[in-house]
């Protein structure tokens, strides 16, 4: 009876070690089965950066456009100027002050806002470009 | 805190070298140990709870990670390193934990490690090594350096911080027990 429970727990414990091994070859593996596909695939793309605009959002004073910059390309992209401008309906263009991006890494995205004190909802229209960026 | 716990972990590690000049207060330590290294060899060799280990590994990883995590380096790294360096960082990563737990002599190695043998040698070194990039995605996480970032950079940056991880997963691990001890 002894052996027997004995045994048990063995195989028991045996069960979870090998398990437990299973669990992280399969992560190991998965990782550097990425890396592998990632150093085969991914190449020496410049950066692609891309700004969305957000909605406006009232801030007591100003006004604030949620601003996104994404990279879809394989390079980083350092010191990201981005510029922000509201046309207004009569063709006035009130220009955020410019704003730079630490770092933009590959397919990865930043956010930040810009700064209005026109509400951009009922004056115009709000655009967004990247001036330029530096590469690493 | 940090301070506190490297003269804790290297006075029980390090404390007493053969080489060292020995005082009286050292000879007397030194004759305590050997005592208690003859009665550790009567006792049976208990085999080490696999569960208890894998936990004292995730420890001693965030023992050492947690003092790298926060900086901007492993942004920097994360960003600038290439994927075949990284591949080439996971290798020796894993290479660190077989020599740390298998080959380097630590005090108490074999007592912690368990089985030997080359099957027990790549299981340890890829279970610890699982610990340790885990660890890592996790203080990354907590860090802030996984927000808006793609797949590629956070698992670059997991990998980099993935390498004190490891020397801490594994040394580490086997410091904490010496100090529990």
């Amino acid at each position: 009876m002894n052996y027997e429970q004995t045994t048990a727990s063995k195989l028991q414990k045996n069960r979870l070690e090998w398990s437990i091994f299973a669990l992280s070859l399969a992560l190991v593996i998965g990782t550097l089965g990425y890396l592998t596909w990632a150093a085969w695939t991914q190449g020496g793309e410049p950066a692609q950066l891309e700004v969305t605009l957000g909605q406006a959002q009232q801030r007591r004073k100003h006004f604030a456009v949620p601003v996104s910059v994404t990279n879809r390309g394989d390079q980083t992209a350092e010191g990201v100027m981005v510029e922000v401008l509201l046309k207004t309906l009569k063709g006035v263009k009130w220009k955020a002050p410019e704003y730079e991006v630490a770092l933009v890494p590959r397919q990865s995205t930043r956010r930040g806002e810009a700064i209005f004190k026109h509400d951009p909802r009922t004056s115009g229209q709000v655009t967004g470009r990247v001036l330029g960026y530096e590469i690493p | 805190m940090v301070v506190a716990i490297g003269v804790s972990v290297g006075t029980a590690q390090l404390g007493s070298g053969p080489d060292s000049p020995v005082s009286d207060s050292q000879q007397k330590e030194k004759l305590e140990q050997q005592q208690h290294k003859q009665q550790q060899e009567r006792l049976p060799q208990v085999q080490p709870h696999h569960v208890g280990q894998l936990v004292i590994a995730f420890c001693g990883a965030v023992l050492i990670a947690a003092n790298v995590a926060p900086t901007e380096e492993i942004v920097m790294l994360g960003v600038e390193i290439s994927h075949w360096k990284l591949v080439g960082l996971v290798l020796l990563s894993i290479s660190f934990n077989a020599v740390i737990l298998f080959y380097s002599g630590f005090r108490g190695a074999q007592q912690f490690v368990g089985k030997s043998g080359a099957v027990g040698v790549v299981m340890g070194a890829v279970i610890t090594y699982a610990i340790a990039l885990m660890t890592s995605a996790s203080l990354c996480w907590f860090f802030g350096h996984l927000d808006g970032a793609g797949l590629s950079i956070s698992l670059a940056q997991t990998v980099v911080l993935g390498l004190p991880a490891t020397i801490g997963a594994s040394a580490g691990r086997l410091l904490l027990q010496q100090v529990e001890q």
